[in-house]
């Protein structure tokens, strides 16, 4: 009788959610918790609560599960604000030359850092998705390295990893712990997805793809020569002795690497197969609504691909489900700024050229006072110090 | 980061079409090129721990063998021969250890050589003495894989320079020493991987030294060590974190020439850590001088203070008996053959010693001349604090004072030039090519071989 309650209890929460969800249908929950990017920038806007270094805005949007895993793990906090604002700033670099320039200037109180092109399922949210779930990834391997999250470490287990390049020599030092970072950035992004309908699909496929290039990479760099640097050392330039070092991979290397996914993303839609089965499941159990998919069919989604003569998606690859808006003309509903004003490159045939980035409407050309860092010098030890210069230059803008 | 829509929150509707919107977009594009630099924390992470863990680590062997060759000097009970023979067998094991492609050809070598000792003179004419040295040294070159022979050139030279300065010293002593001392002075484990050359009778002075230096010794040689680590630091790490790749290219000619003297003066003070670990005396044991190469006097001084034993060792065995035969200039060109033949076939070698050759004797002749012309220091060699011969020096005449500042500008600008193309590529485990050097200093437009050349042409129109 008392099971009956629980599950009576359990099946209103879970249509409950079910509605919240479909309310919230076209973008998920799982993007609430970019506003942390925001989080350690002052701001005087809004109060800012003495123990807590976020706003109460930005924590209130985060998800209970998420306030639970920054509570448990002190130090996590700030690593995921830096990967944060890392994916900003690397989404931002990597569309620095298209119409859509990955602008965070809707911003509005720690909802949707980007816009309201995320509640479209185009290619550019897929790419956000994925360099968020990435940065994080990053980021959080890292700070377990550096020692500044108090439940994880480095990771050991690299040290014996020798390839037959370097016969005699090991890496002895501290590496990315890599797998606490993938599992806290699937505890931590995932947790507003839970792979119901197909836009949480997507974000799901595209927050692990970000984290399987981040492993990629990452890996990479520890166990082949590529980012080992070494130098000899012997009288006269012989090579006596060798000593070798790590050179630090940047992000910028998965940044590339999702930008080329994002070039061959492909689109999907849904399968009938698919339908069928989470259909069934709704029938079935109670638990999984609570839940979701669980993980691991969570992580082994089948999305079809649009168009049948295409291959079907593989985990690194990027997915979407509609085509991406023109970005040409200002469109307040979906958060679009318009490419008015934009800077374009004359003699580009590219994106970034005059004539697609203006959309054909022309642009206007004016000279303008630009202030440039400039005269740089290094100053013992250890800053770079740098003057400001104003120089004219020639600027296109479309009109 | 912090422009980032640091001011406001923009709303849906606002414009963007204004000026500072724009604005804003120009400052983004100079601030992604700010997020490369590496942090010290990483720079300490990523390269000073493991270069300096792993040396560390890897030298600990050798460290350990010197100090049971010390052990052995003192203990008074070990017999002269046993002696030698464990001194052979603690550099047989630091060869194996390190670098055991070159173990077998080494005893080759060395017995051969011992056997050349009892040939009389007359029968090969004093040339036999150095033909077991090419021999070896032409083996190594064309039968050798060139990794391999990269990798034992430093101990095959070392080895070689022992031999010859034995053979010659016999050639005037005519008594020749037992095979013990001699084994045992080829192999000496602390002079045999990272050198320097120590003469024979030091080596066997050890044993009858009374260590007056005893006090000391273990603070010399850690100071040694230490001061070699923080070269090794230096070399692997420092230079790459202070000279970005995107400087000029003359920066990064100095940079890449400094890190490999940085990397010359941890094995120097490597060695001389050795030395002083090992019971040798106090004042042998120094290899380099740093402050003379790094602000030289001239060109003569770095190749003077660059490897003082090595310089020794080509002064008295090569140097001196050659002038008397071909006169001064080509003894000095005769003493840099010899000297990039020690070093190996290697073209880079031989351009980089032979052009410090012409660079030094054309420096020389200058600073002689002008110096006898103007009656004032500045000739190559500095002039002894009391008894300067000349009217006019630094501390009395600033014109003296600028023009040795001047040629020590120079000398930093041809070593910038000399140093540059042992950086860290592929090719410093074959050991560099024809190419790359010739790629290398057409980068910078061959400019310090025109500036030596311009030098000469004002010393001939001076003459």
């Amino acid at each position: 009788m008392r099971l009956w309650m629980l599950l009576a209890v359990l099946s209103v929460t879970a249509y409950v959610s079910l509605a919240e969800i479909t309310k919230n249908k076209n973008r998920g929950r799982g993007s609430m918790w970019w506003g942390i990017a925001k989080a350690d920038e002052p701001n005087n806007f809004l109060p800012v609560s003495p123990t807590s270094m976020l706003d109460s805005s930005v924590y209130g949007n985060l998800r209970r599960k998420q306030k639970k895993l920054i509570r448990d793990n002190p130090g996590v906090l700030q690593a995921i604000s830096r990967g944060a604002n890392q994916a900003v700033a690397e989404c931002q670099y990597q569309f620095r030359n298209r119409r859509w320039n990955c602008s965070t200037k809707n911003f509005l109180r720690g909802k949707n850092l980007f816009g309201k092109i995320v509640d479209k399922g185009c290619r550019e949210t897929a790419f956000i998705y994925a360099i968020t779930s990435a940065a994080v990834t990053h980021s959080i391997a890292r700070a377990c390295s550096e020692g500044s999250i108090q439940s994880c470490s480095c990771d050991y287990t690299h040290q014996s990893r020798t390839s037959s390049a370097v016969r005699d020599w090991e890496w002895g030092g501290c590496s990315d712990n890599i797998g606490y970072g993938f599992t806290f950035s699937r505890d931590f992004v995932d947790t507003g997805e839970r792979g119901r309908n197909l836009r949480e699909k997507m974000n799901l496929h595209n927050n692990e793809a970000g984290r399987t290039g981040v492993v990629s990479v990452l890996l990479q760099h520890v166990s082949s020569e590529m980012r080992q640097e070494c130098k000899c050392h012997g009288m006269s330039g012989s090579c006596t002795v060798k000593t070798c070092w790590m050179r630090l991979p940047s992000f910028r290397v998965v940044g590339d690497n999702l930008k080329d996914r994002f070039d061959g993303a492909s689109r999907v839609m849904v399968s009938n197969s698919d339908r069928v089965r989470s259909n069934a499941n709704l029938a079935n159990s109670v638990h999984q609504h609570r839940d979701g998919l669980s993980r691991r069919q969570r992580y082994n989604l089948q999305l079809k691909p649009y168009n049948p003569e295409h291959k079907p998606p593989g985990p690194k690859d990027l997915v979407y489900l509609e085509q991406s808006p023109a970005f040409c003309e200002k469109n307040p509903k979906l958060g679009i700024l318009g490419t008015h004003g934009r800077q374009c490159n004359e003699t580009s045939l590219g994106v970034d050229g005059c004539d697609l980035m203006c959309c054909g409407r022309g642009y206007k050309t004016q000279e303008m006072v630009v202030i440039e860092r400039c005269a740089c010098i290094f100053h013992w030890c250890c800053e770079v110090k740098c003057q400001k210069c104003r120089t004219t230059k020639t600027v296109h803008t479309c009109l | 980061m912090e422009d980032i829509d640091a001011t406001v929150f923009y709303s849906d509707e606002d414009d963007c079409l204004d000026y500072g919107c724009l604005h804003n977009n120009v400052e983004y594009d100079y601030d992604y090129a700010d997020t490369e630099k590496e942090t010290l924390y990483e720079l300490y992470q990523y390269c000073l721990n493991p270069s300096l863990y792993d040396t560390g680590y890897k030298l600990l062997p050798l460290l350990g063998c010197t100090i049971l060759f010390r052990l052995f000097v003192h203990i008074q009970y070990i017999s002269y021969k046993i002696f030698h023979i464990l001194s052979v067998i603690i550099g047989l094991y630091i060869i194996h250890h390190y670098v055991h492609e070159s173990l077998i050809v080494l005893i080759v070598y060395v017995l051969f050589s011992y056997a050349i000792l009892y040939v009389p003179k007359k029968l090969h004419g004093g040339i036999g003495i150095f033909l077991p040295s090419l021999l070896i040294i032409a083996y190594c070159e064309f039968f050798m894989q060139s990794v391999i022979w990269h990798k034992i050139r430093s101990v095959v030279m070392i080895m070689v320079m022992k031999g010859i300065s034995v053979a010659i010293d016999r050639n005037d002593l005519n008594n020749l020493p037992d095979i013990y001392s001699y084994m045992g002075y080829m192999f000496c484990g602390v002079t045999c991987l990272f050198g320097p050359w120590v003469s024979f009778k030091d080596y066997l002075l050890l044993r009858c030294s009374s260590n007056i230096q005893a006090k000391w010794w273990i603070i010399c040689g850690m100071g040694y060590a230490f001061l070699s680590f923080v070269f090794l630091s230096i070399s692997n790490c420092w230079m790459h974190w202070i000279f970005v790749d995107s400087f000029w290219k003359w920066l990064i000619a100095y940079r890449d020439a400094l890190s490999f003297r940085a990397s010359h003066y941890f094995v120097s003070y490597i060695g001389s850590a050795l030395l002083i670990l090992g019971g040798f005396p106090l004042s042998s044991s120094m290899i380099v001088k740093p402050l003379y190469i790094e602000f030289p006097h001239s060109l003569v001084q770095v190749v003077i203070y660059w490897n003082i034993p090595m310089h020794y060792w080509l002064k008295t065995y090569i140097f001196r008996p050659s002038m008397k035969n071909i006169g001064t200039f080509g003894a000095v060109i005769f003493t840099y053959l010899i000297s990039s033949l020690l070093h190996g076939l290697n073209f880079q070698l031989a351009a980089v010693l032979l052009s410090l050759g012409f660079y030094t004797y054309i420096e020389f002749q200058l600073r002689a001349m002008l110096a006898d012309t103007f009656d004032a220091c500045i000739a190559s060699k500095q002039c002894a604090k009391r008894k300067c011969i000349h009217k006019h020096n630094s501390s009395n005449c600033w014109w003296v004072f600028i023009t040795n500042l001047a040629f020590s500008g120079l000398a930093m600008f041809h070593l910038a030039y000399l140093g540059l193309m042992f950086n860290t590529s592929d090719l410093q485990e074959t050991g560099y090519n024809y190419s790359h050097t010739i790629d290398k200093w057409n980068e910078l437009g061959f400019a310090s071989h025109w500036v030596a050349l311009a030098t000469y042409c004002i010393y001939f129109l001076m003459k």
